[in-house]
């Protein structure tokens, strides 16, 4: 009984939700991720944010980039095509990353430890991904699959659910096995926020980081930040 | 600080890494107290995380300088590289024939016993493929023995030191980080 009160208030919150009475904007704002995936959206507009910016080119392409990467040295391009087709939601995208910094991390790296003469990481290599969406009224459940080539292999197939509590808030939860590059169970949960112009994305990521380099041997859980603003 | 930082370095960069680590060089003097009787001298050395663990080698070495400081006795020493011990860096353990670890007979022979004059300073660089065991290993021990073969005609008496100087380890390895595609799926990547 006592557990009824809020589900019926969930209930009547998702009834009176814009996002049930409007289905799909016609020409939605964001840069197309949930929180550690690709969200099956069509970017529609430039849009500058941390984990994708995007400038769209024609027929639902665009050339989107991920800033972070590239604030960290890790310069990065794609292609990204989305498609919508009544409640159906398609994306296809490739990258390439090239990593700069090795010299950069070295030196800071030796710097902090007198023991390494050098530490030069690497990873770059090609990324390939695709998603695809089924918007069910407040509701959009949606499948991902992406496959890097680094200096090693990453694959992962991920399911996703983002649930539109308003027309702008929407609670995301992500699960999905990693088949190479990780241990094998991924997820995570959190929200989003998607304005006209704000995007926001606040949640944590269960990612199971087994490395001794790694204070503690590694992280179980990071916490997953977005921003992003559109440009309409 | 450098943990502190470490994260920020990998997490979004590093899908493998080549990386050189030679540690700290440290002293070692080892006393022999009787005339004929092999001491050992265990010391530990600890290998940088960032050579830890599944990782390709690339090239590894380990060198130190043996030093007999007494003006009359011939000694003689040799080196083995073990991957058990219970000496802790900075803390060496010493013990004889009579109380031998049972880990010692496993040890494997990295420089062969050999004389050194009185006041003989000689340094050795070992990249025996031996070594190769110690690749990935967060600590590995040397074990040294000494002897005191030959008393010459002088002042020295024992106890005498032989003094190890400069033991490092080096290695070059490509590590690679297979498991932190959790890492590049937050940024986006």
């Amino acid at each position: 009984m006592n557990l009824r009160l809020p589900l019926q208030t969930l209930f009547i919150l998702c009834l009176s939700s814009p996002a049930l009475a409007q289905p799909a904007e016609a020409s939605p704002s964001g840069n197309g991720r949930l929180l550690t995936t690709d969200a099956a959206a069509v970017i529609a507009h430039p849009v500058l944010g941390l984990q994708r910016s995007a400038v769209p080119l024609v027929g639902g392409l665009v050339l989107d980039t991920s800033l972070i990467a590239d604030v960290m040295l890790a310069p990065n391009l794609g292609l990204r095509w989305a498609m919508e087709t009544g409640p159906h939601r398609l994306v296809v995208g490739a990258r390439y990353t090239h990593f700069v910094g090795a010299s950069v991390y070295s030196s800071v790296v030796e710097g902090q430890e007198p023991a390494i003469d050098s530490f030069e990481p690497t990873l770059s290599g090609p990324t390939v991904y695709g998603a695809y969406g089924l918007v069910l009224g407040p509701l959009t459940v949606q499948g991902e699959a992406r496959y890097a080539h680094y200096e090693s292999d990453y694959l992962a197939v991920t399911g996703a659910a983002a649930f539109h509590l308003t027309q702008t808030f929407s609670l995301i939860a992500e699960a999905g096995v990693r088949l190479k590059g990780g241990s094998k169970l991924r997820a995570a949960a959190g929200m989003r926020y998607g304005g006209e112009h704000l995007g926001v994305a606040l949640g944590a990521a269960y990612v199971d980081i087994d490395e001794p380099a790694f204070p503690g041997g590694g992280f179980a859980v990071l916490p997953v930040l977005d921003l992003s603003w559109t440009f309409r | 600080m450098f943990r502190a930082l470490f994260p920020c370095v990998l997490l979004l960069t590093a899908c493998s890494a080549e990386v050189a680590v030679t540690t700290e060089p440290f002293d070692q003097s080892v006393q022999v107290t009787s005339l004929l009787e092999p001491v050992y001298a265990e010391v530990a050395i600890d290998v940088p995380n960032e050579a830890v663990g599944d990782v390709i080698l690339r090239e590894i070495s380990a060198s130190l300088t043996v030093a007999n400081p007494t003006r009359t006795l011939t000694l003689e020493a040799g080196a083995r590289l073990s991957l058990n011990g219970k000496a802790e860096p900075g803390t060496p353990l010493f013990y004889t024939n009579t109380n031998l670890p049972p880990y010692f007979t496993s040890a494997s022979v990295l420089l062969a016993t050999q004389s050194f004059a009185p006041g003989e300073r000689k340094p050795f660089t070992i990249t025996d493929p031996v070594l190769v065991q110690a690749v990935g290993k967060p600590r590995i021990w040397l074990i040294v023995n000494n002897t005191v073969k030959r008393l010459g005609v002088g002042t020295d008496t024992l106890p005498v030191n032989i003094l190890l100087e400069d033991i490092t380890f080096h290695a070059v390895v490509t590590k690679p980080f297979p498991g932190v595609g959790g890492a590049l799926e937050v940024g986006g990547l």
